[in-house]
């Protein structure tokens, strides 16, 4: 498997911490989230609160709702066990949080926000057919981000089967139904709204949590430093500046993840959302400090279990993806074990929420525009399509595993390899043409779509550290500046004078 | 492959700040911090000997990976976010300036209606 996209599922069953505590942890976080859920659904009265949160929100909701939506259920389970198993290298996944928020705010932020202010777009393929003044272009988005939140949404309904599974000790299918029914019920009622309010919630406990949890591994380790003697002395590999990948895998890590974090449909629409553009000045501080406060768990646990395991202080895990769970139960107290569960579970669904509100507004708005019959009422069928999709996603977790992880594995890379160069470059560059954007995204779709089967079915694999997420951005940004010098004269005719006017502003 | 990730990472900074109207001083600054944070931080752990268990450590840390963590990893949060909030333009954001933008976005519409259809 593609181990840039593989590394973001989680398939495998997580060790039972089914406790009388963790379970009533998790019943009233989960209650807190419902209320929460219920509250903002009573807010969502038009399809703008159902896809954009309506009037606009506050800066501190909209930055703790992109951390939600940046940090999936990844970031606790499967994050920590990689770095377990691989050492420094599963770093490289997060060592650009430091730079792709600045990034993201100088690249996307203010054109985005300004371009929901002249045009009342709502979705990220509406900026694409925006900018380059075409249904064809927003159409052939839509598709990407369909096809790709589809495997992903599915993927998280499997992860959050699995952790409902361990924390209630209930059949990984009773965890999937739960789960799935838990998040399309406010999904469904409140869209993003519901979602970002959660989000504030679940994103604040993750932080906190995280933060706690890192303090624990440096007690319990006796300081980093002796953490890293202790893996010095046993396994000098570990701490190795690629850890044992090759320099190649870890460095395509960091620019996929990096690069990538451009084209995330779920995260960059939030800077739709901000009620007052002028706070995008302080987003990037924000966002940046509660990505990597948040991130702390992800390192700890990865370094902490390792010397615990190889100190004898910890038994030897049976998967590496048993890191966390192992840490938790055997080295926090009760109550922080239960509230990282339960965030863990909320975390898988603020992801699916986020997801599901990109996929029903394909569905709903970006390809009835772009086949030109777009629809009345989009909030009753924005709805239906959240159920629509929902209901999809929970037969493909429920009934084929091969096909959900197959679908899965298309999702980062169509997402940066369709909306890196059309959007973030394409807002910041007038000489970008339509056929440009057209081609680029046909490429990025088709790339990955047929290199990830190949890979998957094992008809033709990569070098090791060569990934077909990556290759496609390359293949996609190429074809982007090379058809677009070809059709140069066309340039300013693909854009709008008002949209111009934007990416001057 | 270290340089090439810190070009692209530079220049899509760049691009960006010098399209938000960040004067060319500044965006070289930023762009270029960002150029030596990544080429120096993934290039000098590659120059640097092996460390053994009686190495110094850096902040718990051994050498090449403490440059790679609080390098690459931290020292950008201390630097480019502060920087974006310097060099950030709010002329143009507040209520009265985004109305004339939309006033002015309806204008234009209404002239590029009468030219060709979308495709």
């Amino acid at each position: 498997m593609n181990l840039a996209a593989g590394l973001l599922l989680q398939t495998h069953p997580i060790p039972a911490p089914s406790t009388p505590q963790i379970v009533v942890v998790a019943v009233v976080y989960f209650t807190v989230c419902g209320g929460i859920a219920t509250w903002a659904a009573r807010r969502t009265r038009t399809s703008d609160d159902f896809f954009v949160a309506g009037p606009g929100i506050g800066l501190w909701t909209m930055t703790l709702a992109a951390m939600a939506a940046t940090l999936s259920g990844f970031i606790f389970i499967g994050g920590p066990g990689l770095l377990y198993s691989v050492g420094i290298g599963a770093l490289f996944i997060s060592l650009s949080a430091s730079i792709t928020t600045p990034l993201s705010a100088w690249a996307l932020a203010r054109r985005m926000r300004l371009l929901r202010e002249v045009r009342q777009v709502v979705t990220v393929p509406d900026a694409v057919g925006a900018r380059y003044r075409s249904r064809a272009a927003q159409g052939v988005c839509a598709v990407a981000i369909l096809i790709a939140t589809l495997g992903y949404v599915a993927t998280n309904l499997l992860a959050l089967g699995l952790v409902l599974e361990a924390i209630f000790s209930v059949t990984l299918g009773a965890g999937v139904l739960i789960g799935a029914a838990i998040v399309l019920g406010y999904s469904a009622t409140g869209g993003i709204m519901a979602g970002v309010y959660t989000d504030v919630f679940q994103g604040t406990i993750k932080a906190v949590a995280s933060v706690l949890v890192f303090v624990v591994v440096l007690r319990s380790g006796g300081g980093l430093g002796n953490i890293s003697r202790t893996i010095l002395a046993q396994d000098p590999g570990f701490l190795a500046p690629w850890g044992k990948l090759t320099p190649l895998a870890a460095l395509s890590f960091f620019l996929l993840f990096g690069l990538g974090t451009l084209g995330q449909p779920h995260v960059i629409s939030k800077y739709y959302m901000l009620k007052d553009p002028g706070q995008l000045r302080w987003y990037p501080l924000l966002m940046t400090g509660v990505l990597l406060l948040t991130l702390l768990l992800f390192f700890g646990i990865g370094l902490g279990v390792k010397a615990g395991v190889l100190s004898g202080a910890m038994a030897p895990l049976r998967h590496p993806d048993d890191a966390t769970p192992a840490f938790l139960l055997q080295r926090t107290p009760p109550w922080l074990a239960a509230i990282v569960f339960s965030g863990i579970a909320a975390a898988v669904m603020g992801t699916v929420n986020a997801f599901l509100s990109v996929a029903a507004a394909a569905v709903t708005h970006d390809l009835p525009v772009a086949l030109g019959r777009p629809v009345a009422n989009e909030l009753l069928v924005g709805r239906l399509s959240t159920v629509a999709i929902g209901v999809l996603a929970t037969a493909l977790a429920l009934k084929s595993g091969v096909l959900v992880a197959l679908l899965g594995i298309f999702g980062w890379g169509l997402f940066a390899s369709t909306l890196v160069p059309s959007l973030a470059l394409g807002l910041n560059w007038p000489g970008a043409t339509r056929a440009g954007a057209i081609a680029s995204m046909s490429v990025g779709l088709a790339v990955t779509l047929v290199f990830e089967t190949l890979n998957w079915m094992k008809v033709y694999s990569f070098p090791a550290g060569v990934t077909a997420s990556g290759l496609a951005l390359v293949l996609s940004l190429l074809t982007f500046f090379f058809v677009s010098w070809l059709t140069r004269d066309s340039a300013a005719a693909d854009l709008d004078a008002d949209v111009r006017m934007v990416m001057e502003a | 492959m270290i340089a090439g990730s810190a070009l692209v990472m530079a220049a899509t900074m760049a691009l960006g700040a010098l399209r938000s109207g960040v004067r060319t001083g500044p965006v070289a600054l930023m762009a270029g911090f960002v150029l030596i944070v990544i080429a120096a931080g993934f290039g000098a752990p590659v120059l640097l000997p092996a460390e053994t268990v009686n190495s110094p450590l850096i902040l718990g840390l051994p050498l090449r990976v403490a440059i790679e963590v609080f390098g690459v990893g931290v020292l950008p949060a201390l630097v480019l976010p502060l920087s974006f909030a310097v060099a950030f333009r709010a002329d143009g954001l507040d209520d009265g300036s985004l109305a004339e933008l939309r006033r002015r976005a309806t204008e234009l519409r209404a002239r590029v209606e009468a030219g060709p259809d979308h495709r």
